[in-house]
């Protein structure tokens, strides 16, 4: 046990102003304390966790989120996987004529806030979750605009190894300017093709 | 013989137990701990000032959609609805503002020794305040310091400012052990967790894990190539020192050495993850094994004995 503090001759001299009564209370909610946060902990360590521990993590919710307990957001790991731990970039163009995204976020340059919020989108798109993105991209945008910068276009863009060293785009939009206050974006809808048809093959029934 | 001696340990459970967590002890390291915490709290806050209000108002950079779909509003079983966190329905930047100069006034009042259990209270919801708000967002160090917040609910510590001459904190309290053991305990588990967590990823295995944390930080050290023996090294030391931190730590007899594991890691953390506030929050959450100046020194027997 953790101390190096002088021990007392005897426990039981010191711990008599509490009575045992309320240090079996005591004892049980540090049971209980201790046992979910380290239920929480082990379980939050796996992505691929048992049915059991999710629904044992489940019930325990009340408890671990409302005080703060819940570790399963935080990146205590320090790196938070593969695909996010990529660099990412937002970028945007201001208007039309465009030919060239300027970078308004390099998660290689900002700060850890900048970069948390670069590392979720990551985590959005390897789960393809356009929707999330688009509220994410949403927001920057509106924010953008009621500081001064109108956006017409916005991407994220990530390295993906498996495709190429460049920064290849996992999700862009157009902005469409609703009113002076609100903004919508028009998601670019993914081509269905990649490799452009140049003959139809014909039918052995032929 | 080797049942026997099971059997007596047994025995000596709940006795061991008793001894652990409800002795009274001197209220000097309770008031470490508090001053410690209270302090990095006070960091955390101050630097909270250049986000909360501009990422976390209404409209701001992480808006209050995307906070509460990102939280999983609607969907079962991820707890949104526990998620309490004012900022949801106060919207403005002043909001913001406020909930950051709360509590850092509550964390200085608690380093100052003052506001008995109140001021870590107040610390400890507006920290919360912002976690529940966005939690994607939460760093590593403000999650381990909302436990500390928490923990000196337990007990007050000093309840004056203590710099005038002639102050004797030597009160003993159980309330003032059961604090500071509560800290011990969660600073364990939270090394040994963090350090299982970095296994399941594939770049601590592979001895790249330090290089692609500094090609994000683009900090101090610059950026470290994977292929060189340092990176390669710094990544087999950070799991393991806190592996060794917890370990010895655990140990009456290697505390000491426990605390530089703490501290090697707590730097390792700041230079090559440059996450220097998570690096001050190790620090203060491991005052609790720093042994305060007592006045009666205790035998070398009691020092070393478990």
């Amino acid at each position: 046990m953790p101390s190096n503090q002088p021990l007392p001759s005897s426990a039981s001299d010191l711990s008599k102003n509490w009575s045992l009564t309320v240090r079996v209370l005591i004892s049980l909610v540090l049971v209980a304390h201790f046992g979910m946060l380290a239920f929480n902990y082990v379980s939050n360590n796996s992505l691929r966790r048992s049915d059991f521990a999710d629904q044992t993590l489940v019930s325990m919710q009340p408890y671990l989120i409302t005080l703060g307990w819940y570790t399963e957001l935080a990146p205590v790991s320090l790196v938070t996987g593969e695909t996010f731990d990529q660099a990412m970039t937002i970028e945007y163009k201001t208007n039309r004529r465009d030919t060239n995204w300027t970078t308004w976020v390099d998660s290689r340059r900002a700060d850890a806030r900048w970069r948390r919020l670069v590392a979720l989108a990551g985590a959005l798109a390897d789960h393809d979750d356009a929707d999330g993105l688009g509220l994410i991209a949403h927001s920057l945008v509106t924010h953008a605009a009621k500081e001064g910068t109108d956006i017409h276009r916005i991407r994220f863009a990530m390295k993906i190894p498996s495709i190429s060293n460049q920064l290849e785009s996992v999700y862009e939009a157009s902005v469409i300017k609703l009113n002076d206050s609100d903004v919508t974006l028009i998601p670019q809808i993914e081509p269905t093709r990649s490799v452009p048809v140049t003959s139809v093959a014909k039918g052995e029934g032929n | 013989m080797i049942a026997k001696e099971l059997s007596q340990s047994f025995y000596q459970l709940p006795e061991a137990w008793d001894r652990f967590w409800f002795r009274a002890a001197p209220t000097r390291r309770a008031s470490v701990f508090r001053f410690a915490v209270g302090a990095v709290a006070a960091i955390h806050f101050l630097s909270f000032f250049a986000w909360v209000p501009q990422w976390l108002c209404g409209d701001g950079w992480f808006d209050l959609e995307t906070g509460r779909y990102l939280i999983g509003v609607g969907l079962p079983d991820t707890g949104s609805q526990y998620r309490w966190s004012p900022l949801f329905v106060a919207t403005q930047p002043w909001a913001g503002y406020m909930v950051c100069a709360v509590g850092l006034l509550a964390s200085i009042v608690a380093v100052l020794g003052m506001g008995a259990r109140l001021a870590p209270l107040v610390a400890w919801l507006c920290m919360l305040t912002i976690q529940h708000r966005a939690p994607w967002l939460s760093m590593p160090g403000e999650i381990l310091l909302t436990a500390g917040l928490f923990y000196l609910l337990i007990d007050t510590g000093r309840t004056t400012w203590t710099v005038r001459p002639g102050f004797d904190d030597s009160t003993e309290r159980i309330s003032a052990n059961l604090a500071v053991r509560c800290g011990q305990v969660h600073l364990l588990m939270w090394l040994v967790f963090s350090a299982i967590s970095m296994f399941q990823y594939n770049v601590w295995w592979n001895g790249s894990a330090v290089s692609v944390l500094s090609q994000q930080i683009n900090g101090w050290l610059g950026e470290i190539s994977s292929d060189s023996h340092f990176g390669q090294f710094c990544t087999m030391a950070i799991p393991g020192l806190q592996l060794a931190g917890a370990f010895f730590l655990a140990r009456r007899s290697t505390i000491a050495l426990g605390l530089v594991c703490l501290a090697t890691f707590a730097t390792a953390v700041a230079l090559l993850a440059g996450d220097w506030l998570y690096s001050l929050a190790l620090i203060a959450m491991g005052t609790v094994f720093i042994s305060a100046p007592s006045s009666t020194p205790c035998s070398t027997a009691e020092r070393t004995s478990t």
